[in-house]
């Protein structure tokens, strides 16, 4: 017997400020990647900080990463969130900038069973005009084609 | 201001709950915890209550559980501590207890999950990761966290899949013998591992599960505690600590930093040491969350977790017995009522009122209850001596 319910339905749309790390987005629309690093301690940030939580200062400079990292770990995706419904299976990865930080990703490009913790891979800008949709994914290495600003994968 | 003790429990059927609000399954665990405390609303002096939240209706459901338990007008608070919100919520009663503040209260932890459906429950939940730099860009999901830790756990100290799926069935063989479970059905190792992928090397059978469920414990100081029951339960230490919420911000990503620390800090105010532990309710969200639990809790060296339940050591009889509820794997994880519900069981366990999942002689218990990825860990060391 079907039980008695009410129906309920909420929407939410929100705007999230990016404007202390503008240059980071603007960086991703040129073809670069940017990562923050603090005048006082020296410590990078990638995704950027416009705070550092280290010495909590906010003077930070905007260095341009080469992308070249190494592998740790992944996982493939195959039950995904609703907002993600159209893209599953996907490759989430984990690796280490020569920068230092540790960046998660997606890794595009790859069959599952080439995939060894240890391999070098390229964490490339991805921006895509019609979509005005702006990230970045890791690559393998050897399979860089890019710098125009386009992402060619 | 002495100890604190648990004195009622009350403990909701896990499942799914499509004929109660949050309110009137709250009520049921309220219920049940002041009837086994020989306790009445009025005697309450404060009372937290645990929910994650976007799964149901109220946005704040703190005041409109506490007036349909008729607990106004007493003080009280919502906490959230994602997954661990539940201990969160055990803490904080604790402290208001121990404070000196009052004598009674009550810990309640509650979540309706089934009100959605399974792609929203899993947006909601994904949400409690880094939302700005992994779940909106990346949609990444909590199996997928988990299966991230267990990649580099695999990579790193030879951990197995089949390993994994023994996890799955001990608590499955243990929820099948406990009526308040969701899942009474025992597996096997081969079905765990042909079970569907949901975020590999996680398979169906590695992941908890999306429940409706509610718990409360009712905290009393050491006066009122040996007053109200011949069987209270001490807490006897805590101990509480939070990692990163990016996890490429962490050293390692195959142990979870919290659990490390949290759980030293509940050892040293007790002067337990972890072969003291007789039974212990671990976070169990994910089979690779147990094994990792078994190493950052010091049941066994760092990397031998697989071992560990590969020797059966976990099971009733070996060397700690983990999760012999059924653990949120196989006796469900309503997020918000968890940690609360584990308490119960730990409870139950030090009373000897576990009946066929009993440990003997079992004196002390342990909590361990993790909120996210390890972005929270709470360890509560409970016992029958104080």
């Amino acid at each position: 017997m079907e039980q008695p319910t009410i129906k309920n339905t909420l929407n939410i749309d929100m705007e999230i400020p990016q404007t202390r790390i503008a240059k980071f987005w603007e960086g991703l629309k040129q073809g670069k990647l940017f990562a923050t690093k603090c005048t006082k301690c020296g410590e990078t940030y990638f995704p950027p900080t416009a705070d550092c939580p280290r010495c909590y200062s906010s003077n930070m400079n905007w260095i341009e990463l080469t992308g070249d990292a190494e592998l740790i770990t992944w996982t493939i995706v195959h039950v995904s969130p609703k907002s993600f419904s159209q893209h599953s299976p996907y490759i989430i990865a984990i690796a280490k900038l020569k920068e230092g930080p540790n960046v998660m990703a997606w890794f595009t490009g790859i069959k599952p069973e080439d995939i060894k913790a240890g391999m070098k891979l390229k964490l490339v800008p991805k921006y895509i005009p019609e979509k005005e949709k702006l990230s970045y994914e890791f690559i393998q290495s050897c399979n860089i084609n890019f710098r125009d600003g386009v992402c060619r994968l | 201001m002495g100890k604190v003790a648990v004195v009622g429990i009350g403990h909701t059927k896990f499942g799914k709950r499509s004929d109660v609000t949050i309110r009137e399954l709250a009520f049921e665990a309220i219920k049940e915890a002041l009837e086994d405390s020989g306790l009445t609303p009025s005697d309450v002096g404060f009372a937290v209550v645990a929910n994650y939240g976007g799964f149901s209706e109220d946005m704040c459901p703190a005041p409109y559980i506490l007036e349909y338990a008729g607990l106004n007008p007493k003080g009280a608070m919502r906490v959230e501590a994602a997954c661990a919100s539940g201990s969160a919520a055990v803490h904080a009663a604790y402290w208001s207890v121990r404070s000196g503040l009052t004598d009674i209260a009550l810990a309640i932890g509650v979540e309706k999950m089934f009100q959605v459906d399974t792609p929203t429950a899993v947006e909601l939940l994904g949400r409690a990761g880094d939302v700005l730099w992994e779940f909106i860009p990346f949609g990444t999901t909590f199996p997928g966290y988990y299966a991230l830790i267990a990649t580099d756990h695999m990579n790193k100290y030879g951990t197995t899949e089949e390993q994994l799926a023994m996890v799955a069935v001990k608590n499955h063989k243990y929820g099948a013998m406990n009526p308040l479970a969701q899942l009474h059905r025992e597996i096997t190792v081969e079905e765990a591992i042909n079970s569907r992928v949901i975020a590999w090397p996680l398979k169906l059978y590695d992941c908890c599960l999306i429940s409706d469920g509610a718990a409360a414990v009712m905290l009393a100081s050491e006066d009122k505690a040996k007053k109200i029951t011949d069987t209270p339960v001490w807490i006897r230490g805590l101990g509480s600590a939070t990692d990163t919420g990016y996890l490429g911000r962490r050293k390692d990503i195959s142990t979870l930093q919290a659990t490390v620390l949290a759980s030293k800090q509940a050892y040293k105010m007790t002067g337990i040491e972890p072969k003291d532990v007789d039974v212990a309710e671990v976070h169990d969200c994910f089979t690779i969350a147990e094994i990792i639990a078994y190493e950052d809790l010091g049941f066994c060296k760092k990397g031998e977790g697989g071992k560990l339940i590969e020797e059966g050591q976990t099971y009733i009889g070996g060397k700690i017995p983990v999760n012999v509820d059924g653990g949120l794997k196989s006796k469900g994880h309503p997020i918000g009522a968890s940690g609360v519900a584990m308490t119960a069981e730990i409870v139950k366990q030090l009373r000897g009122e576990a009946g066929k999942r009993q440990v003997p002689k079992a004196e002390v218990g342990l909590v361990h209850n993790v909120g996210a990825a390890g972005q929270f860990c709470y360890v509560t060391i409970y016992g029958r001596e104080g």
